[in-house]
């Protein structure tokens, strides 16, 4: 009866993490479409070998998060950064989730898929942007880590299929993703690859993201997982 | 003791049961899309009496789901595919879904709704670009202690270009490049003439065994 006990526990476990995972990414995701970037930052690990892959580049360990949310975004509570904000809007859903637990219960592999619009304001750096609303769709993959019997987000990475102009179809579009529309820019490094944007030619790649499979430690799946990043000293 | 541990028991293959279907379809949304289909093939049970409805026509038997992603669709480890696959499209997401696993354990009903985009092959006769909204009527069976696909059902609802409203696209014929097959569900497309039919898909309601849905089904027919 112990055993059978123990498996119960064991499965319950799994989904409760399984659970908790989501609403710590769909929470993630609330905050940063409200330009609540603090607490977006809270959310994430301090580890050095944090990272976050976005269309205009990589931003690496928490201090690059720290610029990738507080500076290249800008929490919504600071005065000089409400201007920005004025006039945006981020829809995004997120669902169409896997999310798979490593069975050391260390870390976890997750995807996600996002439709959603965008408008943007007049004060946005990309003037083509200045005003303009936007079809967004992404997905988006993402590691976890448990600190101190916390899980937190490790490792993000956000992948275009589209992001095109209210009235335009995309396939009347076929205009790479001009970058981050709403201020300069302080990324570490160039996106890993290619950044998929819609074209005639263009063939859909098959792992943006690859669905995480079943695996037993962070080790054996990803060694060095997201980068070109080494750390200096330990993480 | 051993009635609660049962009990116990139950309550949570029946979580799990949830969990590892959703995940499942999750995986088709997004293996389909990328042409990842010999992934999202071996996902079905290989059974003789597994069921695919499409709009354009049935497939039947694992083998039919072969014919319909392998060949009607194609995969990417196949020959050419950097090529015929160029210019294609589809964005596919899932949510409002009903999911009720039958008491027995073995079986598992769910609906789904999916939102997203296509814009299909440059070969299509009929080549479509659009927003595209559907439902999806899915059954799962237990084989071996591990859940598969056993019956899919998509019923179309929308798919209308950016610049069309939904209410005046025209019919589209867009799937003759398709295998003909029989068709296993009608072929419902919006007009202003008509009323969208009941129960397409029926939302599943708990069950004890599949034989029970399959008993209502023939009392049912005509």
């Amino acid at each position: 009866m112990q055993t059978r006990l123990s498996e119960i526990d064991k499965t319950l476990r799994r989904l409760e993490t399984i659970e908790e995972l989501k609403k710590l990414f769909k929470r993630h995701e609330y905050y940063f479409t409200s330009f609540q970037m603090n607490k977006c930052l809270s959310l994430w690990s301090k580890r050095r070998d944090s990272m976050l892959e976005v269309p205009w580049g990589c931003y690496d360990g928490y201090d690059g998060l720290r610029r990738y949310f507080l500076v290249d975004w800008g929490d919504i509570s600071e005065k000089e950064n409400r201007e920005y904000y004025r006039g945006c809007v981020l829809f995004r859903s997120v669902d169409t989730d896997i999310v798979v637990p490593a069975e050391d219960e260390m870390t976890a592999r997750a995807c996600w898929s996002s439709q959603g619009f965008e408008v943007y304001g007049n004060k946005v750096e990309l003037a083509a942007y200045r005003g303009e609303s936007f079809v967004s769709v992404f997905n988006y993959a993402v590691d976890f880590i448990r600190e101190d019997g916390a899980w937190r987000i490790w490792h993000m990475r956000q992948f275009n299929k589209t992001h095109t102009p209210h009235h335009t179809g995309w396939t009347e579009y076929d205009q790479p993703f001009q970058g981050h529309i709403l201020k300069p820019t302080h990324c570490d490094r160039p996106p890993s690859r290619p950044v998929y944007y819609y074209r005639g030619d263009a063939v859909i790649p098959g792992d943006e993201p690859d669905p995480p499979k079943p695996y037993a430690c962070f080790a054996d799946v990803a060694p060095g997982y997201g980068a070109v990043y080494e750390p200096e000293g330990e993480v | 003791m051993s009635m609660e541990l049962e009990w116990l028991e139950n309550r949570n293959e029946r979580l799990l049961a949830i969990h590892e279907c959703r995940d499942i379809m999750s995986r088709y949304m997004l293996f389909q899309p990328s042409y990842r289909n010999a992934e999202y093939v071996a996902l079905w049970a290989e059974r003789d009496d597994d069921r695919l409805d499409m709009p354009w026509g049935g497939y039947r038997g694992i083998d039919g789901v072969r014919r319909c992603y392998l060949d009607d669709h194609g995969d990417r480890s196949q020959e050419g595919f950097e090529q015929w696959s160029q210019g294609d499209l589809c964005v596919r997401d899932i949510g409002s879904e009903v999911m009720i696993p039958a008491d027995d354990g073995q079986t598992l009903r769910a609906v789904w709704l999916t939102t997203g985009l296509e814009t299909g092959r440059p070969a299509m006769p009929d080549r479509h670009t659009g927003y595209c909204w559907a439902r999806y009527a899915m059954d799962f069976i237990r084989e071996n202690g591990a859940w598969r696909i056993w019956h899919q059902a998509l019923y179309p609802g929308t798919i209308n270009h950016a610049h069309i409203s939904w209410a005046d696209m025209p019919r589209w014929n867009g799937y003759e490049y398709m295998t003909e097959m029989d068709f296993g569900i009608e072929h419902w497309q919006y007009s202003r003439e008509d009323v969208y039919p009941v129960d397409r898909p029926a939302v599943p309601t708990p069950y004890a065994t599949f034989s029970e849905i399959e008993s209502e089904r023939k009392e049912a027919a005509p």
